[in-house]
């Protein structure tokens, strides 16, 4: 265990990868605004909440270092002028890009009061234990019961400590319930937040020392609980056995299965951890539940559109009888590590966000091993999607085949637990589409391809998101997935979300223009921060060293005129409906 | 049809059912894949996969269709499906566990009453090389069935009792061999061929989709 950690531990590699294509940075003239010297009307950013700055000297959050003037003149002006237009505001030392390999606690996001290593901290704040003994150290707490105070699951500690706990929180949430008519949302203590949810017969409660998770955030992570519930139980089943028995015992319908991805979702939310997708997992519910994506040529995706749409309307004759293979179908998916490629769906219906990443999270979590024969299992599941019908389920297919080395995954939801032979012969037809040899060579280099944006080879910008706001759709730039890089990474964007933007006056548009600037200095190393957004879009991008601003927006402006250009082939949009 | 002419080919549906963790995925595997995953997660609703074996003295193909079952509560309303069409059962216990012997013996009840009659039914227990912590002895085994087979009014087919360890791989292959044996090859092949005839002029209808080939094994010898 203990060495697979140390393995997962890495640096900021995609911080670090910059540097290596930018190895010296243009020395520009300063005009020398330090961190020390910045005063109250270079007005940029302000934020929503107080970061703990506590212990480390050269940290320091939230430096808005830009004037609405100065940004918004800079907007105005034709794009072929960026670069004249603006004087440099930040203090910009011709010093190389940080080599240091900082650990994510030197970048303060956690207090680390015993003074631990990456690993011994890993263990006793981190780690999910049932055990005991590291319970109180535990940032990090999730529980649901029953009205009744019976303990369903605890993200820590074992039945034996959490039971005193049930007893309180129901004392308290019935309380609040009896005396002032009113539920309890949140309580905070010092550093601590509680958040409790009360979905009768269930209750959910989070707890939280981390300071950048705030109450709203922690209340959509308990609605995401309650959606993996409702998703393998359904609404009618739970209110059906506590209304026979309020002191039912839920967790004799829940499995090891349930109790694990219950785990994996935890990690999930709360530190973009543990597994290959979690990190894009944790963006995708920063944006609010927004859709990542992946890059494919728009005709390659028109073409797995197509095939979708054909094998809805499937038919085979048998005993002079025409039957329609894909009448029970409702929804065709198909992803590359739980990024859609092409969506089919009924014209009048749709998934939600929540509920495809719900879906995802528990296809991912049952993880068959894929393996190039053609042997790989075919799975067959109910499943309830909240958003779409809390009250019933539907049947999902899933079959994941390797294409060359790249793992697609075909998912069929179909209204009728009794179709699996008929859905199974519409992914048969989909993989025989996908197999022939013109459609494969095509589709499986771009699918190589489209791990690495080219457009980062042409900026210095280590890290960026970009989220079509009307789609809420986004892409992001790969991400290595150790611990380490994690953990800074979500703790940047979480921060640099949450911190409250700068309007820029825009006259005669209704376009509003909105930016927020982040620099946290750690030892000697320093990452930048920067949001920009419009009506269309929100960007998102870090970059590892000291970048004097017209520098930096310019760049920017690069990506995401690189991200509209590309809009089809970035963006899935509606998927293909069939009537 | 795909198998080569000169042998015989043959196709049955196979059910696993059984108590959760007993280790139904882990025989699948070994007998599909030869693999054994020691942190294998709970399977969720069901898993199809198929494999192929031969019997050499009757130079027989028999491609197995195989339900793997998730053996949790929830999933039961599902469990028909799995063995509504099945022709043969797996009910699989862990010989560690006697609570899982007796699940698998209520899975052979519900058999008996919901499968289609003439279903080869094979009552494996798994984990044999955990033989340190038994909790189920064969004898015992065979005297269930033993005694249910008597009290089985016309059911013909008896039950296979076998032991494995999808761990080390012993013995799961042969448990696969003996049903491959108790089924009835003849009659399948009978209506296979009757049904490749019909088969041949089976064509997708309205749109041209080029359906796989190996579509039209479809359904082979369920009845």
């Amino acid at each position: 265990m203990s060495n697979g950690f140390r393995a997962r531990l890495g640096s900021i590699s995609t911080i670090q990868s910059a540097r290596s294509l930018f190895p010296t940075t243009t020395v520009e003239p300063t005009t020398a605004v330090t961190f020390t010297n910045v005063e109250p009307n270079l007005i940029g950013t302000e934020s929503t909440y107080t970061p703990s700055v506590t212990d480390s000297e050269g940290f320091l959050a939230n430096s808005g270092l830009l004037t609405d003037d100065e940004v918004s003149d800079y907007f105005q002006q034709p794009d072929e002028d960026l670069s004249e237009m603006l004087t440099d505001l930040i203090r910009h030392t011709p010093e190389e890009p940080t080599s240091a390999k900082q650990s994510f606690l030197d970048v303060n996001i956690f207090p680390n009061p015993y003074d631990l290593d990456e690993e011994e901290f890993y263990k006793r704040h981190i780690e999910i234990s049932k055990e005991d003994e590291l319970f109180h150290d535990k940032l990090k707490q999730f529980f649901i019961l029953s009205n009744a105070g019976k303990p369903i699951y605890s993200m820590n500690g074992s039945d034996e400590i959490i039971i005193g706990y049930m007893g309180v929180i129901t004392t308290i949430i019935s309380t609040f319930e009896e005396n002032m008519n009113e539920e309890i949302y949140s309580i905070s203590v010092g550093d601590m937040k509680i958040v409790a949810l009360n979905k009768s017969p269930l209750i959910l409660v989070s707890i939280s020392k981390i300071a950048h998770e705030q109450p709203n955030v922690l209340l959509s992570q308990l609605n995401m609980l309650y959606n993996y519930l409702l998703s393998i139980i359904s609404k009618p089943t739970i209110d059906r056995n506590f209304h026979n028995k309020l002191n039912y015992d839920l967790r004799r319908i829940l499995t090891q299965l349930d109790f694990h991805n219950l785990d994996c979702l935890c990690m999930k939310m709360t530190y973009g951890l543990t597994s290959y997708d979690s990190f894009n997992y944790y963006i995708s519910q920063l944006l609010n539940a927004s859709l990542q994506q992946i890059k494919i040529s728009y005709t390659a995706r028109q073409r797995l559109n197509k095939i979708l749409l054909d094998s809805k309307r499937m038919r085979q004759n048998s005993d002079d009888k025409e039957t329609d293979l894909g009448a029970d179908l409702l929804f065709s998916i198909l992803s590359v590590n739980s990024k859609i490629v092409s969506f089919m769906k009924p014209k009048n219906h749709n998934l939600t966000n929540q509920d495809l990443t719900l879906l995802f999270s528990i296809i991912n979590s049952s993880k068959s091993d894929i393996s190039n024969d053609e042997t790989s299992e075919d799975m067959w599941f109910p499943i309830c999607m909240p958003n779409f019908n809390p009250n019933g389920f539907l049947y999902v297919f899933v079959k994941t085949i390797i294409l060359q080395t790249t793992p697609v995954t075909i998912t069929l939801l179909s209204s009728n637990k009794n179709s699996f032979y008929q859905i199974r012969q519409i992914s048969n037809y989909i993989i025989h589409k996908l197999t022939k040899p013109k459609m494969l060579s095509k589709l499986t280099k771009e699918l190589h391809e489209s791990n690495t944006l080219a457009i980062l080879r042409e900026v210095p910008i280590s890290h960026f998101i970009y989220k079509n706001k009307a789609l809420n759709q986004f892409v992001m730039s790969d991400t290595d997935n150790s611990v380490n890089s994690v953990l800074q990474l979500s703790y940047f964007y979480n921060t640099l979300y949450h911190t409250k933007a700068s309007q820029m006056k825009t006259i005669g548009s209704l376009n509003i223009k909105k930016f927020s600037y982040t620099r946290w200095t750690v030892d000697e190393a320093v990452i930048t921060g920067f949001m920009l957004s419009d009506n269309n879009y929100e960007f998102y991008c870090l970059c590892n060293y000291q970048i004097n601003s017209k520098e930096l927006i310019g760049h920017c402006i690069k990506v995401i005129k690189w991200c509209e250009k590309n809009y089809n082939r970035l963006f899935i949009g509606n998927g293909v409906s069939f009537t | 049809m795909s198998a080569p002419a000169t042998s015989r080919f043959a196709q049955f549906k196979l059910v696993l059912l059984g108590e959760s963790a007993v280790g139904k995925s882990s025989i699948v595997h070994r007998f599909v894949k030869n693999t054994f995953d020691e942190l294998r997660e709970s399977t969720i609703g069901a898993a199809f996969l198929t494999q192929t074996i031969t019997i050499p003295e009757t130079d027989t193909t028999i491609k197995f269709e195989i339900w793997d079952t998730a053996g949790q509560e929830r999933y039961k309303s599902l469990a028909p499906m799995y063995y509504r069409n099945a022709n043969a059962a797996l009910c699989v216990y862990d010989i560690t566990s006697r609570v899982s012997f007796n699940r698998a013996q209520d899975w052979i009840k519900e058999l008996r009453k919901q499968a289609p009659e003439g279903i080869v039914i094979a009552l494996v227990g798994n984990k044999s090389d955990l033989s340190d912590n038994r909790e189920v002895e064969l004898s015992e085994v065979e005297e269930y069935v033993e005694q249910y087979n008597s009290e089985a009014t016309g059911g013909g087919s008896t039950i296979i009792i076998a032991e494995c360890s999808a761990k080390t791989g012993d013995g799961v292959l042969e448990v696969f061999n003996r049903i491959g044996r108790a089924l009835p090859v003849e009659e399948a092949i009978n209506a296979a061929g009757g049904r490749a005839r019909q088969a041949g002029g089976r064509r997708a209808g309205g749109v041209d989709l080029n359906r796989p080939r190996a579509q039209a094994q479809q359904g082979g010898s369920c009845c």
